[in-house]
């Protein structure tokens, strides 16, 4: 649970229960709750902290107030406001629909008259507002929320609490806009006084776009928006939309003047405009347009003529291709609907990546809050490039495709909720890979530390301080990768382990006899009596196995090896705190118990190479932790004079991974089954 | 007298006895089993309706390693369906069958281990119908879903009336199962044995005892209680049940290094309520699946019960 979650909860008091966060954005955040004493759904809108700071809790609930007291039939009410816990917030119902945005990014342009009667309702409402003195300052496609087939306005009050603000010079313009530059009249945009008629601006803002499919005045950069508002005249609507009458057309031209005196001057005359507009499909009438309107529209025809050409031609082919894009777009969710109905979100991955697209496009936004996660990731050190590879279903995993997500640090990215697998790329030959869930509408934030490349700890994963589900907190230490392979071990064996006495102890229990150094050494020998693995001959190991994990060798040996690496084995607090980190899941990849099998090598069909199994790393990207062979550790069982083995192995039903079946062998044996792995100290920059 | 058979595993592995240091799971029925008529009361609980039709759904014949396998589905009980696959006997059909009861793992028959055991019993002569039990691989539920020691323990094992349910399902599958291939398979009577490993094998103590149908038994794995049980109602605790197995012949096969059938105090307990005839197979390893040295060893044992 977010800490804003949490402040909002608690802000709100024990009338309202918390559900979840809903898709907000720009100067709000939004919260759906249960309002207890009547059973109904509320949304509570909250100002985000960093902009309550800036407005007067009085101001607030002045200005929340007035929007309270708008009941209209377009006007979404005010349920009610608070100011706690140093949040802003008010409430309002909620609406099943969806917003005009989300209408407009999943269909396209709307129908001329389904178009027309939203904005005659809209513009009805603003008329309602205005003669209430209640100017609103932020009209966009988002505000604007479609309940069946009506529209209603939403978000009265907030832009004008805002602008009290920054008139009290308590808001800066960095990060903070009081209205929405995209859809601001020309006047608002460059501070002048405003009045209703920059609402009448807005309202043509947008039924241009829903009407065309794209807002007149587009650019590279939010400056050349802001610039055309100012001074360019937008292209005619019928020109560039073939459907829309000419009629609809001029009165939104005369809505979009950028003169205040040029439009109409009520909200009155653009709902009747409007009306009469579709029900007299023709030219409008001279009266309907502004007669500034018609002279400046003339000269600028004159004046530009060969680069209006140029620029209709362009914007005739860009319209095509957008055109073309949306149709596409528009093919794309309703394919996906179904998909998304049923939360068959596998599905939903697989046609997205058909199609070449992602979640993350703009037009899918409909639909992103119901099957999306964010995922952010970081490493320390940063800039690694990560990759991420879909796992689900899993059955198909090694067809999944997989994407670049670019270089750490990697900011919010949406994906197909599901489980997804990360590679951290660390050079050509090595990588760390993580396995993360995402949920829908859950931000998971992936941190790593990443091995360091320095020759003695290649190899080695670290393992950052924290509980164990054994034991308590474990310091950092470093963990082997992967089990210790053949070919390891062999460098080991060659460079004459077995003869350096100071790796072995002066005596050895073995089948409970306590040995002589000299008189153990000599059962620790391969097939053909040479020092090594029981398994191996001529002192190498069985034929193309060079990569598998050695097996047939003793604790003695495997600690060993360990001293010779400048490692030991790990302790039973250490294995599990790399298998299981704070022991959260019960699997190294979390709680999925049915797809053991696939995970990990419990396949009764012998060993597999080294970390061979991806989906099954641990939550420090450690591979083999469940399964391939046992591994010997430090720890002995209590009071036997044994060696504990953990992990369980290919000879192993999955369940003696599990802790509760751990096993403690006499230090001698040497089986199939069993291997081992190396532990290092950590260095001091591992948190 | 318990006849003791070759014992052999892991080179360099000797000394037997338990792990670490676990409470005695002892219960009044280890000490005690209950009497003939209370067992005779027992037996209500297992009892099954014949006459429901099998209503089997059989799928195309699946080869693997020249081992061939049906999928096989059928009504159990009156709203209990079973999955299951037969393994087919390389050797031929009128070869003899064994029923296998799979351990603890979520994919139920369908582990690994549990179909290399059951090829390899084809391979050796046998028919197989491995079958999924209540909960586990295609019969699994909301019950279980992790799969886990505790998420066992915590749903199903020590949960006494759950349990009990749940081995009275086990005893009626594993009937009816019988009855199929007896009635739909041509199985020859008094050529059925019953094989189960780990949890199947505590199970297999009072399947075995309650089905007199199977000539042979062989517990792989098993003991009183596993050591994380907690206790039994005594109609589904297996010390009331292996020794009445008799004079029918039981295989007791056991590690001992299990940590999770700890010889001490869950298995050589049970091992002592077994009546004759009974063979043990003592290996000097942990609760892992036998080698294959084992299985023929298993496989020849039963192949000389049943013929």
């Amino acid at each position: 649970m977010s800490d804003l979650f949490q402040r909002v909860q608690t802000a709100v008091g024990d009338a309202f229960c918390l559900e979840r966060e809903i898709q907000g954005g720009g100067m709000s955040r939004l919260f759906l709750a249960m309002e207890a004493s009547l059973n109904r759904q509320v949304v509570i809108k909250i100002l985000p902290p960093e902009h309550s700071s800036a407005v007067s809790a009085a101001r607030f609930k002045q200005e929340m107030e007035l929007a309270a007291s708008l009941q209209h039939p377009h006007i979404l009410p005010v349920l009610g406001a608070g100011a706690q816990e140093g949040l802003l917030y008010y409430l309002m119902p909620y609406v099943a629909g969806e917003s005009l945005r989300g209408r407009l990014s999943r269909e396209g342009p709307l129908p001329v008259p389904e178009a027309v009667r939203f904005l005659v309702e809209i513009t009805d409402a603003l008329a309602f507002a205005h003669g209430k003195g209640v100017i609103h300052r932020d009209i966009k496609p988002e505000n604007i929320l479609l309940e069946g087939k009506h529209a209603v306005l939403a978000d009265f009050g907030i832009a004008r609490a805002l602008l009290e603000a920054q008139n009290e010079e308590r808001l800066t313009v960095s990060g903070m806009s009081v209205g929405t530059p995209g859809y601001m009249a020309p006047e608002q945009l460059v501070g002048d006084s405003v009045d209703a008629r920059a609402d009448l601006y807005s309202v043509a803002i947008v039924g241009y776009e829903i009407l065309s499919g794209a807002p007149p005045f587009s650019g590279p950069s939010a400056q050349a928006i802001l610039a055309a508002h100012l001074t360019t005249p937008p292209l005619p609507l019928h020109e560039i939309c073939s459907e829309v009458p000419e009629s609809v057309s001029a009165v939104i031209a005369r809505a979009l003047s950028k003169e205040p005196s040029d439009r109409f001057a009520t909200a009155e005359e653009l709902a009747e405009a409007l009306s009469r507009s579709v029900v007299t499909p023709s030219e409008a009438t001279p009266a309907q347009l502004a007669p500034g309107l018609q002279r400046r529209r003339f000269r600028q025809r004159l004046a530009l003529a060969l680069a209006l050409l140029i620029i209709v031609i362009g914007a005739g082919v860009l319209a095509v291709r957008r055109g073309r894009s949306l149709a596409v777009d528009r093919a794309l969710l309703e394919r996906l609907a179904p998909m998304v109905e049923e939360e068959n979100l596998d599905a939903v991955a697989q046609v997205l990546t058909e199609a070449g697209s992602d979640i993350d496009k703009g037009a899918l936004a409909p639909i992103r809050s119901r099957v999306a996660g964010f995922l952010s990731v970081s490493s320390t050190p940063s800039g690694a490039e990560v990759t991420v590879t879909r796992v689900s279903p899993i059955e198909t995993f090694g067809d999944h495709p997989t994407d670049s997500l670019g270089t750490t640090p990697l900011g919010p990215r949406a994906l197909v909720a599901g489980e997804y697998l990360l590679c951290f790329h660390l050079s050509e030959a090595d990588s760390l890979l993580r396995v993360v869930t995402l949920g829908a509408g859950d931000s998971v934030e992936v941190a790593s530390v990443l091995p360091s490349i320095d020759d003695t700890r290649a190899g080695y994963v670290p393992v950052p301080a924290g509980p164990s589900v054994v034991g308590s907190v474990v310091d950092a230490f470093l963990m082997g990768q992967t089990e210790v392979s053949n070919a390891e071990y062999a460098l080991f064996v060659a460079a004459g382990g077995y003869r350096n006495m100071a790796f072995w102890p002066a005596a050895m229990t073995i089948g409970g006899q306590t040995l002589s150094r000299e008189m153990a050494m000599a059962l620790l020998v391969d097939r053909t009596g040479l020092p090594g693995p029981r398994s191996w001959s001529s002192g190498m190991p069985p034929e193309g196995k060079q990569d598998h994990p050695v097996t047939d060798v003793s604790w003695y040996e495997a600690v060993a090896y360990a001293r010779w690496t400048g490692g030991e084995l790990p302790t039973l607090s250490q294995w599990y705190r790399a298998a299981l980190a704070d022991g959260s899941a019960p699997y190294p990849w979390g709680r999925d118990g049915g797809s053991v099998e696939v995970r990990a090598n419990f396949g009764f069909a012998g060993t597999t190479p080294v970390g061979t199994h991806p989906l099954g790393v641990s939550p420090f990207g450690i591979h083999d932790m469940a399964g391939n062979v046992r591994e010997w550790i430090a720890d002995e069982a209590p009071g036997l004079g044994r060696r504990l083995v953990v992990g369980g192995s290919w000879r192993d039903a999955a369940y003696m991974f599990e802790r509760s079946h751990l096993e403690g062998f006499d230090p001698g044996t040497a089986g199939v089954f069993m291997g081992f792995r190396v532990v290092k100290p950590a260095s001091p920059q591992i948190p | 007298m318990l006849r003791y058979l070759c014992a052999s595993a892991i080179l360099l592995a000797f000394t037997p006895g338990s792990m670490v240091g676990q409470a005695s799971q002892g219960d009044e029925w280890l000490r005690n089993p209950v009497d003939d008529a209370t067992f005779s009361g027992f037996l209500q609980f297992f009892r099954y309706d014949s006459q429901v039709p099998f209503d089997a759904e059989v799928g195309a014949p699946v080869t693997v390693d020249a081992v061939s396998r049906e999928h096989l589905e059928y009504q159990s009980t009156a709203d209990v369906r079973v999955t299951a696959w037969m393994y087919r006997a390389t050797t031929g059909p009128e070869a003899p069958w064994v029923i296998f009861l799979h351990g603890g793992s979520g994919s139920g028959k369908d582990a690994p281990s549990y179909r290399l055991v059951s090829s390899f019993l084809a391979r050796a002569g046998w028919n197989v119908l491995a079958l999924d039990l209540q909960y586990f691989g295609e019969r699994r539920t909301g019950l279980l879903t992790e799969f886990t020691e505790t998420e066992k323990h915590e749903h199903l094992y020590n949960q006494e009336a759950a349990y009990l349910a749940w081995v009275a399902q086990t005893v009626k599958d594993v009937g009816r199962g019988i009855d199929y291939i007896l009635e739909e398979r041509g199985a020859a009577p008094h050529r059925i044995a019953l094989w189960g490993h780990s949890r199947g094998a505590q199970l297999a103590y009072i399947v075995g005892a309650v089905d007199t149908r199977f000539r042979a038994v062989a517990s792989v794995n098993g003991g009183h209680f596993d050591a994380m049980e907690t206790g039994h109602l005594p109609a589904a605790c297996g010390a009331n049940y292996i020794g009445r197995i008799s004079p029918r012949p039981l295989l007791l096969v056991n590690g001992t290094l299990d940590a999770d059938y700890i010889k001490a105090v869950s298995v050589d307990p049970m091992h002592a309520l077994a009546r004759e005839p009974v063979d043990v197979i003592w290996l000097e390893t942990g609760h892992t699946m036998p080698t294959e040295e084992t299985l023929s060893e298993i496989a020849r044992w039963l192949g000389e019960k049943v013929g």
